[in-house]
C-alpha cells in the first residue's frame, strides 16, 4: 500500500552517481543522533567510501524492486494517466484529446493494413498441409487471430509507418530522452546538434532558394511532353533542388562539414549557370536537349522515392521537435531544419520504396518459408524446417499469453463510454498500443530506490533523520558491511 | 580520500611544500643518490626557452607563442608559468584527448560515445576531480551513453574490460593471461577469471540512438569475483568495489605515479608505462616509490602532481648528449626524445602560423595525420610507431601562409629559439613558404625534446 | 610452484618441445610446400558477397534468384550468369563452396577472412598480406599494399610490413607529386636537421630518418610509376574500363610487375540486404571485365604461374531471400576463388546441399584457406613467431593446406 503511494514521485529522481554521493552526504548530515550509538555509527560510516557502497547496493535492491513493480503496474498505471474511472465507467481524461485523435488514426491504418494482409495469410495457412510436424506448427501460428496483429506491431509497423524512434536511432549522439518523456541535447552533443542544425539550414535555405528561380526559369520551358509537364509541375518543389544538389553532400565528412557546405551552395550556383545550356529554344518555349533526357528522368524517379520518404518522414520529425525541451537556442534551428523536406529526405533512415508495403514485406516472408506443392499445398521449405521450428518455439504457449494479455486489456475496454475507444482496447491493437507505450514510458524510468530506503528506515523530523526502531538490525548491518569492504580492501598489495 | 590517508596528510601537511615555490627536494634527492651509485654523470639543464617549450606541450598540448616566449624570458618565473597554465581551460582540454585516446583509442566502437567519454574526462579535470575518484568512476559507470560520458569507456571496452581496466589503471598486462597461464609473468588463467568476474553484473540495454549500462545485483551471484590483491566484494555492487579496491591499492598509486612521470619526461620509471610485471622492473626504484607516496599524500590530484613533477630539476634535464647512453637515459639523468602527438602538431602549427583557418578545421586535419589504418591503437602499443604513410601524411598537410617573412621570426615562433648563423646562411634567400615548411618537417618540431 | 613452472619453460628444450606437443607440434616438422608463389593479388569483395548468385548457383530452387546460371570453361562447372568473362576463365581458377564461418558480422569477419583468426581483445594477428611480406625477400618497394581501403595492420610483425594503403589512386598520386615537389623542403628538413640529430642520437630519430628515406626511395622507384595509369596504353587502360574498381585491377597489376608482393584490390557494396540481384548485378558488371583481363593479362606476361589470385568476402549470404529482396549474411556457407601461384584451376573444392543452406561436402575453414595461401608461398602454415610481449604466435590457427588443390 505505501509503495504505491510513495511511487509516483519516486519514479521522477534520477541518480546518476556523482549527484548519489552528494545525497549520501546531505542525508548523513542531517542522522539525528539517536539513543543508542547506532545511527551515529551508521552518520560516520557513510562518511567513508566503503559506507556509500554499501548503501548503494541497498539502494539499488530497492530500485530493482521498485521497477519490478513499475512493471506490474504498468498497465493500469497506463490507463489511469488516461482515463478516469467513476461508479465503474472509464472515462477519457481532459486534455487527452490529441492522444484519442492518434490512437483512433493508427488503429484505423492498422486495420486498412491487415485488412489486406489477412486473406493472403489465411488463404495460405488453409491450404498447408499437416505433415511433418513443422507444417502443423506453422498452419496452427498463422491460423490465430493474434498472430498478424503480433507481427504488425512487432515488426511491420516500424518499416511502414516509422516513428519517432526511426529518427532517434541514428540521433542517438544528437537527442537523449529524459525522465520526463522530453528530448534534449546533452552537453557532450552540442557541437554535433550545431553542426547538424548548420548542414539542415544550409539545405533548407538553399533548397528554397533553388526552387524560386527554378520555378521561374520553368515558366519560359514548353509542355512538349509529359517529361517537360512533369518538371513544370515540380519545379517549384524544394525537394527537387535537393534531388539535384544532393551529390555535393555525398560522403559528408563530419570532420570538414564548412568546406562541404560551402561546395553545396557552389553546386547551387553552377546549377543555375549550367541549367540554361541544356535547353534549346523553339518558338513555343525551351525544351530539354536529347541526351540530358535520360538523366532527368532518373531523377525524376529519384524526387519520386524522396518525397515518399520525406512524407513517412514528416509526421516523426514534427514529433521530436514539439518534444524537445524548452530553453535550447537550437530548438528554432531544429525546428526549420525539419520542416524542409529536402532536409528529411537526406537523414540517413531507410524508408520509403517498395519496402514500406506491408503487404510486400508479409507475401516475401512467406515465400521464404513456404513452397507450393504440386497438388496445390502449401508446405514449409525442408530445408528451413529446423530454423523455422527454433524461431516458432511453442506457438501454443504463446498464444495462450497473447489471449491472456487480451483478456486483461478488454477488462478496461468494456468498461469504457467512449465507443470508439471501447472498441480499440477490446481488440489485438489496443493489446498491443498498451504494451508498447508501457514499455517505451518503463524504459525511460529511474526509480529512486535511495529515498524509498531511506523512507523506509528513518522518519524525517524537526531535528533530521530519525532512525526507526524496527530498522535497527538493518542499520547494523550496513555499518557491519561497511568495515568488512574496508578490511578488504587493506589487501592492498599484489599477491603472488 | 580515504581514513588512512588522511592521517598521513596532516602528519606530512607540515612538511609538504606549498605550491608554487621551491623544488621538490625528494625527486632531485634521490636521482641524485642513484646516480651517484651507478657511476652516472646527469646532463646539463635546459634553458628558460626550451623549459616552456616543454612545459606547454605537456600541459596545454601546443609550443608557446612567440609572445608567450618573450615574456617568460623577460622574466623567467617557472612556478608561476606552471601555475597559469595550469589553471587555463588548454589543460583540462588536452589532458582529456590524451586519456581518451589511451582509454578508447581513436575510433568509435560497440556504440560508444568517444566524444560523450572526452567531454566528461574534460569536465573533471577542469573541476579538479582527483585520480583515484576518476578511475572509480569509470570502472564502475552506470548510465546512459549520450548524456552520461563516462559509461563510454567500458562501452568501447566492454568484451575484455578485465584487460583494459587492469592495463590502464594498474599498469598490469593480463591480455596473455586469458588464454594461457602467463608464460613468465605471475598471471594466471585463474586470476583472469576471477577479475573478469567483477564485469558480470552489467546489464547492457539497446535504446534508441544509445545504450544504457547499468549493473543488476541478481547476476551477483555464483563464486565471487577475486582482486589481483586478493580483496573480494561484500555487497553485490561488485563494480564499485572493484573501483575501490583499485584505487586503494598500491599499483594503482605506482602506475599514476608512473603515468605522470611518462606523461612529462618521455619514459615511465617502469617502462613501457602499462607492464609492471616480473620482468620489467623499475630503473629507479626509490623514485617510483616517492612518487607514489607523494600521490596518495596530495589525494591524487593531477595539479599538484604536475606542479611536483615540472618544478623539478629532473624536468629540466637536457635530451642532448652524444654518444646515446640508455643507462642514463633509464636514470633520468638525460631526457628521452618523445615524438609529438597528432593534437600537439596541429595545435602547435596554429598557434606557431597564427592559423584560425586550420584551428577550424582541426578535427579534419587530425584525421589525415592519423589515417584510418585498422589496429593503429595508440593505447595498446603506447608507442605511435610511425610507417611511411603517416610521415608522407605529415609531409604532404597543407600548410598555413606563412604569417611573417622574417627567418628569424619564424625561428621564434616554431622552435622557440633564434636561427644560427649555419641556418641563417642555408636559408638565404628562400621564400618564407619554404622555410614554414622545412621548419615544420623538422624533427626539431616534431619532437619533444 | 610458479618458479616451478617458470623454470620448466625457461629450460629450452623442455620448454619448446612440451608447447609444440600441445600445439599440434607434428606439423612442426613437416617439409612445407616447394615455393612456386613470389606474389599475391587478392580481390576483396566488401560487404560479404552472395556466393549463390556469383559461384554456387541453384538453377531453378527457390532459393535461386533472379540469375540463371552459365557454363564455363570447365565442364561441370556452371557459375552465376552476371559474371561472363571470368567463366571463360575458370580453368585458371578454382572454386571453393564449402568455407565454413561462425562470424558473421562484418568488422570480425573481416578480420577472420583477412588474419586468419576471430578477433580477439589484446592479441593482434597480422594481415595476410603482412605475412607474406615479412615472409618474402626484402625490397625497396612497399611489398604490401591495398587498394581502396585502410588495410588491416602487421600486428606483432612491425610496422615495415604495414600494408601502404591508398584509397583513392588519384589522390596518392596526387601526394606523391605534391611530396616530389617537397623534395626539396624534405631535403632542407633533414639538412637543417643535421645538427639536432647528431647532438640527440635516438632511436625514434634513426626510424624516422629510416621513414624518410624509405619515402625518398618511393619517390625514386617505380612504384609511383606502376600507379600512374597514364602510362599504360589507352587500349590497355580501356580492357580494365572507367570504373574506379577496374583502374585499381590495373594498378594492381602493374604493382606486382614492378616488385609489389601482395596487392588487396577493394570493391564495396557487397552487402546486399536490400536489393540483392539489382546489385549484385551491378557489381559484376564492375568485377567481371576487369578480373578476366587480369587473368589474361598475367598470364600472357608469364605471370600467373608465380601469382595467386584469390578472390574472396568476409562471409557469403543467405539462400533465403528476404522482404526486401535482399540477402542476409550466411556465414555458413562462404565461398572463395583462387587460382595461379601454383594453385591449380578448374577445380571445385566442396558441396552445398540442394538449396544452399549448408555444406555437405568437403568443408573448409578459414585458417585452411589461409594455410593454403601460405602453403603456395613455402611458408609453412604453422611456423611461430615471437610477440611484443614474448608470446609466441602461430601463422595460422590450425588450418591445414587443402586437399583437393594441391
Amino acid at each position: 500500500m505505501r509503495l504505491t503511494v510513495l511511487l509516483a514521485p519516486l519514479l521522477l529522481g534520477i541518480a546518476p552517481q556523482e549527484d548519489l554521493d552528494r545525497r549520501v552526504d546531505d542525508f548523513a548530515a542531517k542522522i539525528a543522533p539517536g539513543d543508542d550509538g547506532v545511527a551515529a555509527k551508521l552518520k560516520e560510516a557513510l562518511k567513508t567510501r566503503p559506507g556509500k557502497i554499501v548503501l548503494r547496493d541497498r539502494a539499488e535492491k530497492a530500485a530493482e524492486t521498485l521497477r519490478r513493480i513499475a512493471e506490474r503496474d504498468a498497465v493500469p498505471d497506463y490507463f489511469k494517466a488516461r482515463f478516469e474511472e467513476k461508479d465503474g465507467v472509464f472515462r477519457l481524461r481532459a486534455g487527452q484529446e490529441d492522444y484519442r485523435k492518434r490512437l483512433l488514426g493508427e488503429a484505423a491504418a492498422a486495420k486498412a493494413d491487415l485488412d489486406r494482409i489477412r486473406p493472403v495469410v489465411a488463404e495460405v495457412a488453409e491450404s498447408m498441409v499437416s505433415e511433418p510436424e513443422i507444417n502443423a506448427r506453422l498452419k496452427a501460428y498463422l491460423s490465430h487471430p493474434a498472430t498478424l496483429e503480433s507481427i504488425y506491431h512487432k515488426d511491420l509497423r516500424r518499416q511502414t509507418r516509422p516513428d519517432i524512434y526511426v529518427l532517434l536511432r541514428k540521433m542517438g549522439e544528437v537527442f537523449a530522452q529524459g525522465e520526463d518523456g522530453r528530448f534534449f541535447v546533452p552537453e557532450a552533443g552540442r557541437d554535433k546538434a550545431r553542426l547538424y542544425a548548420k548542414v539542415g539550414e544550409t539545405v533548407s535555405r538553399t533548397t528554397a532558394d533553388s526552387a524560386a528561380w527554378l520555378k521561374t526559369f520553368f515558366e519560359g520551358v514548353a509542355p512538349f511532353d509529359e517529361l517537360h509537364k512533369r518538371l513544370k509541375a515540380d519545379a517549384g518543389d524544394p525537394l527537387f533542388s535537393g534531388i539535384l544538389l544532393q551529390k555535393a553532400l555525398q560522403n559528408l565528412d563530419p570532420n570538414d562539414v564548412d568546406s562541404a557546405l560551402r561546395k553545396y551552395e557552389e553546386r547551387a550556383a553552377e546549377l543555375k549557370a549550367k541549367l540554361p545550356e541544356v535547353f534549346m529554344d523553339t518558338p513555343q518555349g525551351k525544351i530539354l536537349s536529347e541526351n540530358a533526357a535520360g538523366e532527368v528522368q532518373e531523377k525524376l524517379g529519384d524526387l519520386d522515392r524522396a518525397r515518399s520518404k520525406a512524407r513517412l518522414l514528416r509526421e516523426p520529425a514534427r514529433e521530436l521537435v514539439s518534444r524537445l525541451r524548452d530553453g535550447d537556442e537550437l530548438n528554432d534551428s531544429f525546428r526549420k531544419a525539419f520542416g524542409s523536406d529536402a532536409v528529411l529526405a537526406l537523414l540517413d533512415v531507410d524508408v520509403g520504396g517498395e519496402d514500406s508495403d506491408a503487404l510486400a514485406i508479409v507475401t516475401a516472408r512467406i515465400k521464404q518459408a513456404l513452397r507450393k506443392r504440386d497438388d496445390g499445398k502449401y508446405e514449409v521449405i525442408p530445408e528451413v524446417a529446423e530454423e523455422l521450428g527454433r524461431e516458432l518455439k511453442d506457438p501454443v504457449q504463446n498464444q495462450a499469453k497473447e489471449d491472456r494479455f487480451l483478456r486483461v486489456i478488454s477488462m478496461y475496454g468494456e468498461k469504457m463510454d467512449d465507443p470508439a475507444l471501447k472498441a480499440v482496447f477490446t481488440s489485438w491493437h489496443g493489446r498491443h498500443e498498451v504494451e508498447r507505450v508501457a514499455k517505451e514510458t518503463l524504459a525511460s524510468k529511474n526509480p529512486d530506490g535511495l529515498a524509498w530506503w531511506i523512507d523506509r528506515h528513518f522518519e524525517k523530523g524537526a531535528d533530521g533523520y530519525r532512525l526507526r526502531p524496527a530498522s535497527r538490525p538493518e542499520i547494523e548491518a550496513i555499518v557491519a558491511e561497511t568495515e568488512k569492504l574496508r578490511k578488504e580492501a587493506g589487501k592492498n598489495e599484489l599477491k603472488d | 580520500m580515504s581514513s588512512r590517508t588522511s592521517v598521513l596528510f596532516l602528519l606530512l601537511a607540515a612538511g609538504a611544500p606549498a605550491a608554487g615555490q621551491a623544488p621538490a627536494p625528494g625527486i632531485d634527492g634521490i636521482l641524485a643518490a642513484h646516480w651517484k651509485g651507478a657511476g652516472i654523470a646527469p646532463a646539463p639543464l635546459v634553458g628558460d626557452a626550451e623549459f616552456l617549450r616543454r612545459l606547454s606541450l605537456d600541459l596545454a598540448g601546443r609550443i608557446p607563442s612567440k609572445a608567450e616566449l618573450e615574456a617568460f624570458l623577460r622574466k623567467p618565473d617557472r612556478a608561476a608559468k606552471i601555475d597559469e597554465l595550469l589553471a587555463s581551460p588548454e589543460f583540462p582540454r588536452f589532458w582529456s584527448e590524451v586519456w581518451t585516446a589511451w582509454l578508447n583509442g581513436y575510433a568509435a566502437a560497440f556504440d560508444s560515445n568517444r566524444e560523450g567519454l572526452r567531454f566528461w574526462l574534460e569536465k573533471e579535470i577542469r573541476e579538479g576531480a582527483p585520480w583515484d575518484r576518476i578511475v572509480s568512476r569509470l570502472v564502475s559507470a552506470s548510465g546512459v551513453s549520450n548524456v552520461d560520458g563516462s559509461v563510454n569507456f567500458i562501452l568501447h571496452n566492454g568484451v575484455d574490460p578485465a584487460i583494459k581496466v587492469s592495463r590502464a589503471f594498474l599498469g598490469i598486462r593480463l591480455d596473455c593471461a586469458k588464454c594461457h597461464d602467463h608464460p613468465f609473468d605471475r598471471w594466471t588463467q585463474k586470476h583472469f577469471e576471477e577479475m573478469s568476474r567483477f564485469f558480470a553484473t552489467i546489464r547492457r540495454e539497446n535504446l534508441t540512438g544509445s545504450v544504457r549500462v547499468s549493473d543488476a545485483s541478481d547476476r551477483a551471484g555464483g563464486p565471487k569475483p577475486r582482486f589481483l590483491t586478493g580483496s573480494q566484494p561484500v555487497t553485490a555492487r561488485w563494480r564499485e568495489e572493484l573501483g575501490y579496491f583499485i584505487t586503494e591499492s598500491r599499483p594503482f598509486g605506482r602506475a599514476f605515479a608512473n603515468r605522470l612521470w611518462y606523461h612529462f619526461m618521455g619514459r615511465g620509471i617502469v617502462d613501457p608505462p602499462d607492464d609492471f610485471s616480473l620482468r620489467n622492473k623499475p630503473s629507479v626504484p626509490a623514485l617510483l616509490d616517492f612518487l607514489a607516496a607523494e600521490a596518495e599524500t596530495r589525494a591524487w590530484d593531477l595539479r599538484s602532481m604536475a606542479r611536483l613533477i615540472c618544478l623539478s630539476d629532473a624536468y629540466r634535464r637536457s635530451s642532448a648528449g652524444a654518444p646515446r647512453d640508455p643507462k642514463a637515459e633509464a636514470a633520468f639523468a638525460r631526457r628521452v626524445l618523445k615524438p609529438l602527438l597528432p593534437e600537439q602538431v596541429i595545435d602547435s602549427l596554429a598557434v606557431a602560423l597564427d592559423s584560425d583557418a586550420l584551428r577550424q578545421r582541426r578535427a579534419a586535419a587530425l584525421r589525415g595525420l592519423l589515417g584510418r589504418s585498422f589496429g593503429e591503437d595508440f593505447s595498446l602499443t603506447w608507442r605511435h610507431r610511425e610507417t611511411v604513410q603517416d610521415l608522407m601524411a605529415k609531409f604532404a598537410l597543407d600548410l598555413p601562409a606563412p604569417p611573417s617573412a622574417s627567418t628569424e621570426d619564424l625561428y621564434l615562433r616554431m622552435l622557440s629559439r633564434r636561427p644560427t648563423a649555419r641556418e641563417r646562411e642555408l636559408l638565404r634567400g628562400r621564400p618564407a613558404a619554404e622555410v614554414v615548411s622545412a621548419l615544420a618537417h623538422s624533427n626539431e618540431f616534431y619532437f619533444g625534446h | 610452484m610458479m618458479t616451478n613452472r617458470r623454470g620448466f619453460l625457461a629450460g629450452a628444450a623442455g620448454g619448446f618441445f612440451a608447447y609444440a606437443l600441445r600445439n599440434g607440434g607434428g606439423d612442426l616438422f613437416a617439409q612445407a610446400a616447394p615455393a612456386r608463389a613470389k606474389r599475391c593479388l587478392v580481390l576483396w569483395m566488401d560487404g560479404g558477397p552472395s556466393q549463390i548468385d556469383t559461384f554456387d548457383p541453384k538453377p531453378g530452387e527457390e532459393t535461386g534468384g533472379d540469375f540463371k546460371a552459365i557454363g564455363t570453361a570447365v565442364p561441370g562447372l556452371r557459375i552465376g550468369e552476371p559474371l561472363p568473362q571470368i567463366a571463360r576463365r575458370m580453368d585458371k581458377l578454382s572454386v571453393i563452396r564449402s568455407i565454413r564461418s561462425s562470424e558473421g558480422d562484418h568488422l570480425r569477419g573481416q578480420y577472420l577472412l583477412h588474419t586468419g583468426f576471430p578477433l580477439v581483445e589484446g592479441f593482434g594477428r597480422p594481415a595476410a598480406g603482412a605475412v607474406v611480406s615479412k615472409e618474402t625477400p626484402e625490397a625497396k618497394f612497399p611489398k604490401y599494399v591495398t587498394l581502396g581501403a585502410p588495410g588491416f595492420g602487421p600486428a606483432f610483425l612491425g610496422p615495415a610490413h604495414a600494408p601502404f594503403a591508398i584509397e583513392e589512386i588519384p589522390k596518392a598520386l596526387a601526394t606523391f607529386r605534391a611530396l616530389a615537389g617537397r623534395r626539396e623542403r624534405i631535403r632542407l628538413s633533414r639538412e637543417l636537421d643535421r645538427e639536432f640529430d647528431a647532438a640527440h642520437p635516438s632511436p625514434a630519430l634513426d626510424g624516422r630518418g629510416e621513414t624518410v628515406r624509405k619515402i625518398e626511395e618511393l619517390l625514386d622507384t617505380p612504384f609511383v610509376r606502376a600507379l600512374d595509369l597514364e602510362r599504360e596504353p589507352a587500349r590497355e587502360r580501356g580492357r580494365y574500363g572507367p570504373h574506379p574498381f577496374g583502374q585499381r585491377c590495373l594498378a594492381a597489376r602493374r604493382l606486382l610487375e614492378a616488385g609489389a608482393t601482395f596487392v588487396e584490390v577493394h570493391l564495396d557494396g557487397w552487402d546486399t540486404h536490400v536489393e540483392n540481384f539489382a546489385r549484385v548485378g551491378e557489381l559484376c558488371g564492375v568485377l567481371d571485365g576487369p578480373w578476366a583481363a587480369l587473368v589474361d593479362d598475367l598470364d600472357a606476361k608469364g605471370l600467373l604461374a608465380e601469382t595467386v589470385l584469390l578472390w574472396m568476402g568476409e562471409f557469403g549470404r543467405t539462400p533465403g531471400i528476404n522482404a526486401r529482396r535482399g540477402r542476409d549474411h550466411y556465414p555458413r556457407v562462404t565461398c572463395a576463388v583462387v587460382g595461379g601461384g601454383g594453385i591449380p584451376g578448374g577445380r571445385i573444392v566442396g558441396e552445398t546441399d540442394r538449396l544452399g543452406t549448408s555444406v555437405v561436402k568437403d568443408p573448409v575453414t578459414v585458417p585452411d584457406l589461409f594455410a593454403t595461401l601460405f602453403a603456395a608461398f613455402g611458408i609453412d602454415p604453422a611456423r611461430r613467431f615471437r610477440t611484443e610481449f614474448g608470446g609466441t604466435a602461430t601463422l595460422t590457427d590450425g588450418g591445414r593446406p587443402i586437399r583437393a588443390l594441391a
